[in-house]
């Protein structure tokens, strides 16, 4: 009697738990990835849309900081962007940890009720985006803090990142700008070897001469969405994956006279890259999850057949995949070097075919300078 | 069945005030001569001791000529080499003000420069008497700069199976004094600091 009581406590407890973490993990059948921009069709308007961390899960504050800081760096607000993108760069450096109360409730529910780590290739974006500022604030010493950094994400995961030239050129810059010119030149070859180009990519410009370097962002990454499959009876296997990749448009620009050099990445191929070498886990996780959910409505459904039903009915609905993406990033990131006259001069870009313009007036270039500018189309 | 229901609310009534003692906040001063790290990384106390290694040198040394004139000094700044966001500010500050306070040493201010000028320029339109207006040209002319470089060497153990993860940072700062006239290094030291953390990798 008594060994049947507190058998009846403990599957009472567990049932209570599992719904209470049902209930905590705050899913919705909703795409979470749209927590930021919720009625936005055009996701290169993200500048307009106001967003605050302080009411977001903690689960999900990465994600929100990364936001906030390309929310403000498109704004021309650097220093903000930068207060933002170092607060994502705190956080991610918390992430070294195994957390056995994540774990467990991602083995009970789903994969979103776990704090929001960020793809390997949005934590390197983080720092990307940091160099960009600290470069367009001339902060060169901060801007090789952040390069150093981007290096270590860079040899922790060589295999998904290895193809974001436009990166490893920055860091490039970034060693060049502090007169680091063996370690800007170990980097350059690097970039040369992996996009198979014969040019001295480093290009020191004469006294003489100034320098402008444009940072290009265009179109958007593309979404992540789920797969999802369901098998007899009532089980559903559920994994993220990228739509199609943003596919990029050259940039053009009136100095047609000048060669400049131009290192894209397309950001949707390398975060496709980045999940992919995540799938292993995933179908692990996913696989302990359905065969625990199996168990428990098999135990269910010794007792009751109705029981069993609304529990795998609730299984199947909480079976979701983790959607969270840093969604306002460009499809695509640009470099242009490119060496001019000192002097006041007009540039214009425009976007392969289309209609889309942009123009910088009235730039001021300096002997033996750099200036550097960010545009997105 | 009355005693197992007590013993249950008692065992979740127990479990219940563990967690909530182990969440209160709790805030406390801290002696600022006591060495308290909580990584590996750079904090207030590595500031402290590589300050007092390159200050406590340099007033003992006798690289200066004997002579009854002061030395003036102008600090750049020390370049951070490092892979962290560290304010190298904190430590020339630091050096400076020790050095100051010991009396061997004259400095300059470097940083007000702009500002001096910009008062200067003030009193010289015309809204200062002329006879409290700063005479210009007797402003001070440094005789060697201060300046140094802070380096790191940072070393993770790789990814295996194991519970905890060791991480190791050496820092080094490098100080030296350079004769303004002759371009030489007259001084030059360095402070080292080495730490080990862990930190498991399975948490709650």
């Amino acid at each position: 009697m008594r060994k049947k009581l507190i058998f009846i406590f403990l599957r009472t407890g567990l049932i209570l738990s599992f719904l209470f973490m049902l209930g905590c993990a705050n899913f919705s059948l909703q795409d979470t990835g749209n927590i930021f921009h919720p009625n936005t069709s055009n996701k290169s308007q993200f500048h307009n849309i106001s967003i605050t961390c302080d009411n977001v899960p903690q689960k999900d504050l990465l994600l929100c900081y990364m936001e906030k800081g390309l929310s403000f760096h498109y704004k021309k607000k650097y220093n903000k962007s930068n207060i933002f993108f170092l607060k994502a760069v705190e956080l991610m450096d918390k992430f070294n940890k195994i957390s056995i109360r994540e774990q467990s409730s991602a083995v009970f529910i789903n994969d979103k009720t776990m704090t929001y780590r960020g793809e390997y290739s949005e934590r390197l974006w983080v720092h990307t985006y940091l160099m960009i500022n600290f470069l367009l604030q001339y902060k060169y010493e901060k801007a090789l803090v952040e390069a150093k950094q981007a290096l270590k994400i860079f040899d922790e995961y060589p295999g998904s990142l290895k193809n974001d030239y436009f990166t490893r050129a920055l860091i490039a810059l970034c060693f060049e700008n502090m007169h680091k010119y063996s370690d800007a030149r170990i980097e350059y070859e690097k970039l040369s070897q992996i996009i198979k180009s014969k040019k001295n990519l480093l290009k020191i410009c004469g006294p003489d001469m100034g320098e402008l370097i444009l940072f290009v962002g265009q179109g958007s990454i593309p979404h992540k969405i789920s797969k999802d499959i369901i098998l007899p009876p009532l089980i559903r296997i559920s994994l993220p994956h990228y739509t199609n990749s943003y596919s990029h448009l050259p940039v053009y620009f009136n100095y047609t006279n000048k060669i400049p050099i131009m290192i894209t990445t397309n950001l949707g191929n390398i975060a496709a890259t980045s999940l992919k070498k995540r799938t292993a886990t995933l179908i692990a996780r996913h696989s302990i999850r359905t065969s625990t959910k199996e168990v428990i409505a098999k135990k269910i459904g010794e007792k009751s057949h109705i029981a069993e039903t609304i529990f795998r009915a609730i299984s199947l609905l909480s079976e979701q995949a983790d959607t969270r993406e840093w969604q306002s990033l460009p499809g695509s990131l640009t470099m242009i070097k490119l060496i001019l006259q000192p002097g006041f001069h007009n540039i214009s870009l425009s976007l392969g075919n289309t209609s889309k313009n942009l123009e910088i007036k009235n730039l001021e270039i300096h002997a033996k300078k750099k200036v550097y500018r960010s545009v997105r189309f | 069945m009355n005693k197992i229901y007590f013993k249950f609310l008692f065992f979740i009534v127990g479990i219940f005030s563990l967690i909530l003692c182990g969440c209160s906040a709790t805030t406390r001063n801290i002696n600022i001569t006591d060495e308290v790290h909580y990584d590996a990384g750079y904090d207030f106390s590595d500031k402290k001791q590589i300050v007092d290694k390159l200050v406590n040198p340099l007033l003992l040394s006798t690289f200066l000529p004997s002579s009854a004139k002061k030395p003036i000094l102008i600090i750049y700044p020390i370049a951070n080499e490092t892979s962290e966001h560290i304010n190298t500010g904190g430590i020339t500050d630091d050096i400076r003000m020790k050095l100051l306070r010991n009396g061997k040493f004259r400095f300059i201010n470097k940083g007000q420069r702009k500002n001096i000028e910009k008062e200067i320029q003030y009193q010289n339109k015309g809204y200062v008497a002329p006879f409290m207006r700063i005479e210009q040209g007797r402003q001070l002319g440094a005789d060697y700069i201060l300046s140094g470089t802070l380096r790191s060497i940072a070393k993770k153990q790789p990814k295996h199976w194991r519970l905890k993860r060791k991480e190791m940072i050496y820092y080094s700062l490098d100080l030296t004094l350079t004769n303004l006239k002759t371009a030489e290094i007259v001084y030059a030291d360095q402070a080292e600091i080495a730490r080990e953390a862990s930190e498991p990798i399975i948490g709650w």
